[in-house]
């Protein structure tokens, strides 16, 4: 009940006009609009973030470079415009009360892709380096390159980031949990994104042609994000709508070579995929809207892996005036997708068991989510946003007919308040209310109920502390519940220009699932029977590292990495392969991270690499942790000449010394090549991927085979 | 300007594919199709059960198996019918096969073995099939399964104390205490097993994994070394006290944990 009267309150401010909130005077201020250019070639560039230092004002650039931040209060500013790739610029004004200031500013390429602003660490926008916490950025530029289907798939190149069949893992964090919870969370533009009943990553929620940026931030995040954010967060930034009438056209064709060995090859039929999105976004004086459809089909590799999807997305933007906008953002996903759980034998893996031919799932996503900001001073900012996340899913298997209807509302109130020169204060109180009616868990509800605070002080120029807590109220329908406080301190530090030192420790904590507490079904000759009395896991999080520009044409991070799990929750299958998920364990992931990206010759040549130590320990037996590697490398070489850009990567995952579900069988390091070429010809952009070019046979889990060596064609048209 | 950014650009690419090159010819490309095995049909003997989940061809490296973990799990085979065809891939090695049952909606586990490859004309021997090399596919190990034995997973069990009488013969290599539900046993799948225990001791406690039954005869039985598991190697009876008769224990129900069934064996030349 409680719950329901916040929700009203929170929707009587969302529908409270907006001048009633912004009660100040308008004679006290001025405006600024100006344009950024590419100093070299002249060209407008959109997307560059645009902000007046120490205040929560700001702009983005639109597609013709301009920008115009309105209601400033009349003083001296310092304005300061970032965008990746970019130096950043920083130019003084003087504002008068009524007066409009128009600047320009010409930014200068950098030879390194190096991230500029960071909203996902502190709720907030803050630059990269300032941030004390390990972060990774995967940009639009990335995402184009690397031409997939499914984020989950470009995050394999992230250093210190591995998937086990779908499971994302942060530096080990994870493991493989059987879609039954992540230790990770997944946020839509600072949004959780998680059903309310599996609790894990359902990656086809956003398509890939909507995304602009990833942000992946490393060690516990719940001081801020609460549960699920023990591991690490990753947040999804959509693409905006254009102020110009834009279509885009997207169509992706893939093929799935032969398997390297002729005894598993399975069957004559050609194997492919494709997709196709369109979108189109358009702006009309205070209303601008993105409206995206797509397709996507395929045979998949393996025998039942065929798959039909559809989605839609619609994301609306209303300002109000220059201080208060509106967004609204809904997505809807719906596909068929044959099930593959296990290989039918080793001689046979990319076919199914026999009685499990023809095993198949419908499941449908859909989520919509309302945000009003409002700028009431240029020290104070608050936003409201509410969100619903709808999770569906019937089994159509030889041994279960499960499903599961999930709803999940959120609800939340942030401010981020500026007193002076030293505090940037960010608070907010947060409720989550989950719903299920399923076969496989029951009907059951949970309520959270959060508060946080974060202060970031600037005790020196070059000196940063953070602190922040947050407190959460869990509540299960069977009468459990728990009080979770979860404290962060962070410290970073920049002696100079190139070296940016920092430091942290957090408390991070994921509450069960309902799939961990009340799964109850028979699947592939496995049972899983439930442990309603889990309870939460925990962790404590540890990490200095150093960023340090060499040069101009290399940058380097060092990070080390301690975390101290509490009541680990695990999947444990016992001698009759039934499983169940209970506190197993307290475990520690300690290691190192180095990562380095540079370029040579004029940004002909691009390059990163990373590299990451774990060592995953169960503390109870003293023995590795299972499903977890001891080394990851990635690397990219990127060449770019003219029109044509062509690369490969690499992936490097150790074997894994310990698995639970068929410790027998064979193991093997993953070693993945792939290769890439992308032009723009005739205003079209034309890309070519071989993934796994050099036909590597490896699994993720036991018994899954990973895709054999395949082909993307993919063609990019704006209109 | 342009052309040495040009020829930068060659040399890079040149570079490039002499390296993609190099990595493919030294490449290993990972796991392996495994190409040998064994082949055969498996003969059902009665009707299959309504509430049949799956049934799955199962190897193990020793005898008895004892629990999952001592099993290499093979492939889910086709429901229905009275006989199937089957090839098991196994790396090189010497293995002993079986067919486990799975009533729907329930766990399987060691009890529910309902049929094993038996050496030819000796019901109650397991057949040990050896798998020489990579390449080579066994063929004609034929498997009778009895639905009749088809038992569901259970934590119920039988244990006590075996005391050994007299000086151990020569040559056993270790024993194992089993339980029949039949009197006489008809075949090796009346047996409920415990672990192998090690010989020359003066006692040793024993459990058997046993699902809910009467069981007629328990006994205890050593194996010679070189030799197969033979119930003429049965070395000791449960007895009624102070009677030659055998003394059936019961097991009720799915967790029952009969505990105390001690065994005396006398060897000879006490």
């Amino acid at each position: 009940m409680k719950f329901k009267y916040i929700l009203i309150l929170v929707l009587s401010l969302l529908l409270l006009p907006s001048e009633l909130l912004f009660s100040q005077a308008n004679t006290n201020f001025g405006s600024l609009v100006g344009k950024i250019t590419d100093n070299k070639t002249g060209q407008p560039l959109p997307g560059v973030n645009v902000v007046l230092v120490q205040t929560v004002l700001g702009a983005s650039s639109n597609l013709d470079g301009n920008f115009f931040v309105n209601k400033i209060p009349a003083g001296k500013y310092q304005v300061k415009a970032t965008m990746m790739g970019y130096k950043a610029q920083t130019i003084q004004v003087d504002i008068q009360a009524g007066g409009k200031v128009t600047i320009d500013f010409k930014l200068e390429e950098t030879a390194i892709e190096t991230p500029t602003l960071i909203v996902t660490a502190s709720k907030k926008a803050q630059s990269f380096q300032d941030v004390p916490n390990s972060v990774s950025l995967i940009s639009l530029k990335e995402i184009e390159r690397r031409n997939k289907t499914y984020l989950n798939e470009v995050l394999e190149y992230t250093p210190g980031v591995y998937i086990m069949r779908g499971d994302v893992n942060i530096r080990g964090s994870s493991g493989f949990s059987l879609g039954a919870g992540s230790r990770v969370l997944l946020l839509v533009d600072g949004i959780p994104m998680m059903p309310g009943d599996s609790g894990d990553i359902k990656w086809d929620i956003v398509p890939m042609s909507q995304i602009e940026r990833v942000e992946i931030v490393k060690g516990a995040g719940s001081a801020l994000y609460g549960s699920q954010a023990l591991g690490g967060v990753i947040n999804i930034i959509t693409k905006e709508p254009t102020s110009k009438p834009t279509t885009h056209f997207q169509y992706s064709i893939g093929l799935y070579d032969k398997p390297y060995y002729p005894e598993w090859n399975w069957t004559d039929r050609r194997l492919d995929f494709n997709q196709f999105d369109v979108t189109h976004s358009q702006s009309w004086n205070k209303l601008s809207v993105l409206l995206s459809g797509g397709r996507k089909e395929g045979t998949g590799y393996q025998q039942n892996g065929n798959s039909n999807g559809y989605n839609l997305l619609g994301k609306i933007i209303y300002k109000f005036n220059s201080q208060s906008t509106f967004t609204l953002q809904s997505n809807w996903t719906s596909v068929d997708y044959g099930e593959i759980f296990l290989w039918r034998n080793q001689h046979d893996v990319y076919e199914m068991p026999i009685p499990a031919i023809g095993d198949w799932v419908n499941s449908n996503k859909f989520s919509t989510n309302a945000v009003f900001r409002q700028l009431l001073s240029s020290k104070f900012t608050y936003k409201i946003r509410t969100s619903y996340f709808h999770n569906d899913f019937q089994h159509y298997h030889h041994d279960n007919n499960d499903n599961s209807r999930a709803k999940k509302f959120g609800v939340e109130l942030q401010a981020d308040y500026l007193p002076n020169k030293v505090h940037t204060i960010t608070t907010g109180i947060e409720g989550i209310y989950d719903f299920t009616r399923s076969l496989v868990w029951g009907d059951h509800e949970s309520y959270t109920l959060a508060g946080y605070i974060q202060d970031e002080l600037k005790l020196l120029k070059a000196l940063s502390l953070t602190l922040g807590s947050r407190f959460d109220y869990h509540h299960v329908d069977t009468g459990e519940e728990d009080n979770q406080f979860n404290p962060k301190v962070g410290l970073s530090l920049r002696p100079n220009f190139a070296t940016a030192i920092r430091a942290s420790v957090g408390r991070g904590f994921r509450a069960p699932t309902m799939a961990e507490m009340f799964t109850e079904t028979f699947t592939a000759g496995f049972r899983v029977i439930r442990n309603p009395y889990l309870k939460p896991e925990s962790a404590w999080s540890y990490e200095v590292g150093i960023n340090q520009i060499i040069s101009e044409k290399l940058i380097v991070d060092l990070a080390l990495f301690h975390n101290d799990y509490k009541n680990f929750i695990e999947p444990e299958p016992d001698i009759y392969q039934t499983v169940q998920f209970t506190n197993v364990a307290n475990a520690r992931i300690r290691g190192l991270e180095i990562t380095a990206q540079g370029s040579l010759w004029k940004r002909l040549l691009l390059f990163n690499a990373g590299y990451t130590y774990m060592d995953p320990e169960d503390l109870n037996t003293n023995e590795i942790l299972a499903y977890r590697p001891r080394h990851l490398v990635t690397s990219g070489l990127t060449l770019s000449y003219s029109i044509v850009e062509l690369g490969i990567d690499y992936r490097y995952i150790s074997r894994l010394e310990k698995v639970k579900i068929y410790p027998n069988d064979p193991r093997a390091a993953q070693n993945v090549w792939d290769a890439r070429i992308a032009a723009r010809l005739f205003g079209f952009d034309l890309a070519f991927n071989i993934n796994n070019m050099f036909q590597y046979n490896y699994w993720q889990i036991e018994r899954n085979i990973a895709p054999p060596r395949n082909f993307v064609f993919t063609v990019n048209r704006e209109i | 300007m342009k052309t040495a950014i040009q020829i930068k650009s060659l040399f890079i690419l040149a570079a490039g594919l002499a390296f993609v090159i190099l990595i493919s010819c030294e490449m290993d490309h990972g796991i392996e199709p495994i190409r040998s095995g064994i082949s055969g049909t498996i003969h059902y003997v009665g009707d299959w059960p309504q509430n049949t989940a799956e049934v799955r061809i199962v190897a193990a490296t020793k005898f008895p198996p004892t629990d999952l973990n001592d099993l290499i799990i093979g492939d889910i085979l086709a429901t229905g019918g009275d006989s199937a065809a089957y090839t098991f891939y196994l790396d090189p090695g010497e293995y002993y096969l079986g067919l486990v049952w799975r009533k729907r909606n329930a766990a399987w586990g060691i009890q529910s073995i309902f049929g094993i490859y038996l050496e030819q004309g000796n019901p109650f021997s397991p057949g040990l099939i050896a798998v020489p090399d990579q390449k080579t596919i066994i063929n004609g190990k034929d498997i009778t399964a009895d639905f009749a034995h088809a038992k569901r997973a259970t934590t119920s069990s039988i244990s006590g104390t075996v005391k050994f009488n007299g000086n151990w013969p020569q040559n056993v290599e270790n024993f194992m205490v089993i339980a029949s539900t039949q009197f006489p046993p008809q075949s090796l799948l009346d047996f409920a097993f415990s672990s192998l225990l090690p010989a020359n001791v003066d006692s040793t406690n024993f459990s058997i994994s046993a699902a809910p039954d009467t069981y007629r005869a328990i006994g205890v039985v050593i194996k010679i070394v070189d030799k197969p598991w033979a119930l003429d190697n049965i070395v000791g009876i449960l007895l009624k006290p102070g009677s030659f008769e055998l003394q059936e224990i019961v097991v009720p129900t799915d967790t029952s944990q009969i505990a105390g069934v001690n065994i005396n064996v006398y060897f000879s030349g006490q």
